[in-house]
């Protein structure tokens, strides 16, 4: 039973005057209300802002030479085309899909569906915000310096260059490292809040999935950034000293450097999917109105995953050179991570099991993430055999898994989140029928690009290549035609989107029958979140509107 | 009005705060700490003179390859020292110690893999020594003085002994 | 920043249950409390945990350069163990001392402020100033020292050599596997390290002119207590830093 209810919007001063509070967009005005603000929801909505921008920056560069890839011969030339997947790859990492949900979505609702008033330190939040944007600015200048081409791995001694052709190295690293800080401080910021600054009577077993996601998050952000820090600012100090601690030309071991880029950069997938699980779990219960199943398995198996997640990441460097004892062992506890995350799998199709399932963008984009995202991690599995990785390492394979996980998981599971609170960021609701021409030009797109890309990488087709063989070049071209229609879909939805902004109707407070507390207040939510700090009794998937009349599944 | 502060602590505090449970942080008593007398402090501060002595002479001593782990093992509980005094650990909430301890986890396991790949490299390749292109290319040994200049007897007796810098 | 007279009010969670006696009174709380924060109690146990979450992480990043060290150590050993000897013990030992002579200050200035002792943590701050600064100084002896020789990472590496023996003087330039590596691992390590204190001089210097200012008292001393932390931190690192740099065979 729920216990949340719906609040009117008056509030009672100290003394007792009557007061109506208007949405956090209205309370305050004028442009350094916002560059000023502490509010995590305006923060929230500046990085939505900010990293939608990269997603969109990064992924024409990617529509560029998806365009000169339809011919074997590149009209780019290599220098360009190695410029432009590095740069692609750089932004959608960095300034996309790290950052994404957790600083946008993570910003805006880890406050709301705790009950509290803000994170636990929103000038930290703000911080966050502006060293991202020092770090962006950082990076833009080194893609205007230009000859950036390492890709976005910088793998040395490649990377390391001398004179001034190590300028634009230099500058890039440095954007990298100053961005690094606002996962981390994001990161702190995020646990600190779960840990102490929940409303009365939420327990952890009663926090929202989201939650549990974003804790887990931020866990690996915290212990993982780190480590990139420091490798960055070592490639920094090779480029600038020549130390060779990574260049086998004076001694070092580059791949030493694949240690320690990748001893971050794995947990860093984890990062980049793990709150689009949580996502996920929340909007799969919604909208089919049936409590999660196994709550407390994905809750556990998201802390599971973080924790795992740091013991894999040689799976990155098997054909590197590391020894072949490494790379078994390696290989063995990559099977490893991929339990927790099928435990979750299995248990959202449990959900939907005698679910009443409606039919809206956020449940089609979820069960395309259903479909999209097993895709990606089944064959992560593929890539995670040794033996098999020999043969399909740096080859379309791998960049058909990523995409699939990263584009099909995160990237939909954030469509699914943006459709499934839109209304409460925006008081707006967007228009159904928009949407679901979105979701077909996103999946028809998405799969058509990606799906030929496993078949070009299991006959020989290598990544970061501009030209190539003309055996492959139908593949090629259906997988370009798929990434047009791709970003046809996604341009579509930024479209209706934005005219929902502007001429879309009210959204109530609660348009889906959600229980938890996000939905508990209006549609923006107040500047501080609640009128009375709510309590809680109950987790948040008790749908009480359901006809249970036949024997139910027993749940958590 | 101003209110009196109601967590004012004039009386001690009693012990370690407890661990965050069930919904609410706060445990109002939390906020009383434990006050060290300075006398444990002095003698920390003792301990850690001591112990750096210590590490500086052993240093001077042949141990062999023991002299690493000599030196860390001293390190590690100047270190604890540190963390359980100076920094409160002993007297703080647990839940600090496990952030700090499972910190130490994870530095582990990026120098165990890290190492277990490095040390096993030569172990299926016998004949395989990551150094042999460079002794082949004769770029092992150090390379002569070049510009060289003769010493003088005054510079000869400065540098003879066997200088620090 | 200035938060509507509204926020104040609401969230406050007076009209809630139990909870709300235990919290402050209806009217008035300490201007040190944020008003995100419910109760003092609350926001001194997250500013805590807060910090203890950076340390980590501050751990974490000075862990990699550890490693580039073993590695080193352990590609090179004869080359460290020669290159270390140009380091020098005695200003090494000393700046160990005057660290953790500064982590005593600090954490006696803590002590002071949480006994509301206003006056005497401002002498042990500034003593912890004292002992930071000198730190720096023998730190920029030492480096200076290495520039005139010649010591230094990398590409900069122009060791000038007094061979005795031989009755020669000269310059020696990187090679493979050569002292620069050790110099450079070296340089990074300290420098980071020098990085780190100098900020630490600035947040000492910070909580002392919000001590001046009075801000601290027994009932709220949780930035003094966490710059604090930060400096033990900082001494920590040092005393890994210094046997494995200066002392280790």
């Amino acid at each position: 039973m729920t216990t949340v209810t719906l609040e009117k919007g008056i509030s009672h001063g100290s003394d007792h005057t009557h007061v109506e509070e208007v949405d956090f967009y209205r309370a305050k005005r004028g442009i350094w209300s916002w560059l000023a603000t502490v509010d995590h929801k305006r923060i929230g909505i500046m990085y939505l802002v900010g990293t939608l921008l990269g997603f969109f920056g990064a992924g024409v560069l990617a529509l560029i030479f998806r365009a000169d890839l339809m011919t074997p011969n590149s009209e780019l030339g290599r220098d360009m085309y190695n410029k432009l997947f590095t740069l692609h790859g750089a932004i959608m990492v960095f300034v996309f899909i790290i950052p994404a949900i957790p600083a946008a979505l993570g910003n805006f609702f880890l406050p709301l569906m705790l009950g509290a008033k803000d994170v636990a330190f929103p000038r930290l939040n703000l911080l966050s915000f502006y060293i991202w944007v020092a770090g962006l600015i950082i990076l833009l200048f080194a893609i205007i310096v230009g000859n950036l081409d390492t890709g976005w791995t910088f793998y040395t001694p490649y990377s390391i260059k001398d004179g001034s052709n190590a300028t634009p190295l230099i500058i890039a690293t440095g954007g990298v490292f100053v961005m690094g800080f606002s996962s981390i401080l994001t990161g702190v910021n995020f646990i600190v809040t779960v840990h102490k600054m929940r409303a009365p009577g939420m327990t952890w077993n009663r926090m929202p999935l989201f939650i549990w996601a974003l804790y887990a998050t931020a866990i690996i952000q915290v212990l993982a950034t780190p480590v990139l820090a420091i490798t960055v600012l070592l490639l920094l100090i090779e480029n600038v000293m020549q130390i060779g601690i990574f260049n086998p030309a004076w001694g070092g071991d580059p791949v030493l450097f694949q240690h320690f880029f990748w001893f971050y950069s794995h947990p860093a997938v984890y990062i980049m999917i793990l709150p689009g699980f949580g996502i996920i779990s929340e909007t799969i219960s919604v909208h089919s109105k049936k409590h999660i199943f196994g709550y407390k398995a994905i809750a556990l198996s998201s802390v599971a995953i973080a924790i795992i997640s740091f013991l894999v990441w040689g799976h990155h460097m098997f054909v590197s050179g590391q020894s072949e004892f490494a790379a078994a062992l390696f290989s063995f506890l990559t099977f490893a991570v991929a339990v927790p995350t099928a435990i979750k799998t299995f248990s959202w199709v449990a959900t939907l099991y005698k679910g009443v399932i409606t039919w809206n963008a956020p449940m089609l984009y979820t069960l395309t993430f259903l479909f999209t995202f097993t895709i990606g991690g089944l064959t992560g599995i593929f890539l995670g055999a040794l033996s098999v990785d020999i043969h399909l390492h740096d080859s379309y394979f791998v960049v058909a898994h990523f995409h699939y996980v990263m584009m099909g998981g995160t990237v939909i599971a954030l469509l699914a989140g943006l459709h499934h609170w839109f209304p409460k960021m925006f008081g707006k609701m967007y228009n159904e029928g928009h949407a679901r021409i979105g979701v077909i030009l996103v999946f028809v797109g998405f799969n058509v690009t990606f799906l030929t890309q496993f078949m070009l990488g299991s006959q020989g087709m290598a990544r970061r290549y501009a030209e190539y063989d003309p055996v492959f070049q139908t593949y090629h071209v259906i997988s370009s035609i798929g990434s047009f229609v791709l970003g046809a879909g996604l341009l579509w939805i930024l479209a209706y989107m934005v005219w929902a902004l502007m001429k879309g109707p009210k959204a109530p407070a609660n348009p889906w029958g959600g229980v938890s507390l996000e939905w508990a207040t209006q549609s923006p939510p107040i500047e501080h979140n609640f009128h009375k700090t709510p309590h809680v009794d109950t987790d948040p998937y008790n749908f009480p509107e359901i006809d249970r009349s036949a024997a139910s599944n027993s749940h958590h | 009005m101003s209110a009196a502060h109601p967590l004012s602590s004039s009386t001690a505090a009693t012990g370690a705060a407890k661990a965050y449970v069930k919904g609410r942080s706060v445990d109002v008593h939390e906020a009383h700490h434990h006050v060290m007398p300075i006398s444990l402090y002095l003698k920390v501060f003792g301990a850690l003179l001591v112990l750096t002595v210590l590490t500086v002479l052993v240093s001077y001593l042949d141990l062999g390859p023991a002299a690493l782990g000599v030196a860390m093992v001293v390190a590690c509980i100047k270190a604890a020292f540190v963390i359980g005094y100076f920094m409160h650990l002993k007297y703080d909430t647990r839940f600090h110690a496990f952030v700090f301890f499972s910190t130490l986890l994870f530095v582990a396991i990026f120098f165990a893999l890290t190492f277990f790949d490095l040390k096993t490299r030569d172990m299926m390749n016998a004949n395989w020594d990551s150094h042999q292109f460079a002794i082949d290319k004769g770029l092992v040994d150090k390379p002569a003085l070049k510009d060289t200049k003769p010493l003088t007897e005054e510079e000869k007796l400065k540098h003879g002994a066997e200088g620090h810098q | 920043m200035s938060t509507a007279q509204l926020e104040h009010e609401a969230g406050h969670g007076h009209e809630d249950g139990p909870e709300s006696g235990l919290h402050h009174p209806a009217e008035g709380h300490p201007a040190f409390l944020q008003h995100h924060f419910d109760n003092a109690a609350q926001q001194e146990s997250a500013s805590k945990l807060g910090m203890w979450v950076f340390l980590a992480t501050e751990i974490l990043m000075f862990s990699g350069l550890f490693l580039a060290y073993f590695v080193i150590r352990s590609s090179f050993p004869e080359m460290v163990l020669e290159a270390h000897e140009k380091l020098d013990k005695v200003m090494g030992s000393i700046n160990t001392v005057v660290l953790i002579t500064s982590s005593l200050t600090m954490a006696l200035g803590v002590r002071a402020v949480q006994t509301n002792q206003r006056l005497q943590a401002r002498w042990y701050l500034l003593a912890t100033l004292a002992f930071a600064a000198t730190f720096m100084v023998i730190k920029y002896i030492e480096y200076s020292a290495k520039v005139e020789h010649g010591t230094l990472p990398g590409i900069y590496f122009q060791e000038h050599v007094y061979d005795v023996a031989a009755g020669v003087q000269g310059t020696l330039d990187r090679w493979w596997g050569g002292s620069q590596l050790f110099f450079g691992i070296y340089f990074i390590m300290t420098g980071l390290h020098g990085i780190h204190v100098v900020i630490g001089i600035g947040l000492i210097i910070w909580i002392m002119v919000k001590n001046e200012r009075g801000a601290f008292s027994s009932a709220y001393y949780t930035p003094v207590e966490n710059v604090g932390l930060y400096w033990h931190l900082v001494d920590l690192i040092w005393i890994f830093l210094f046997p494995l740099l200066y002392l280790v065979k």
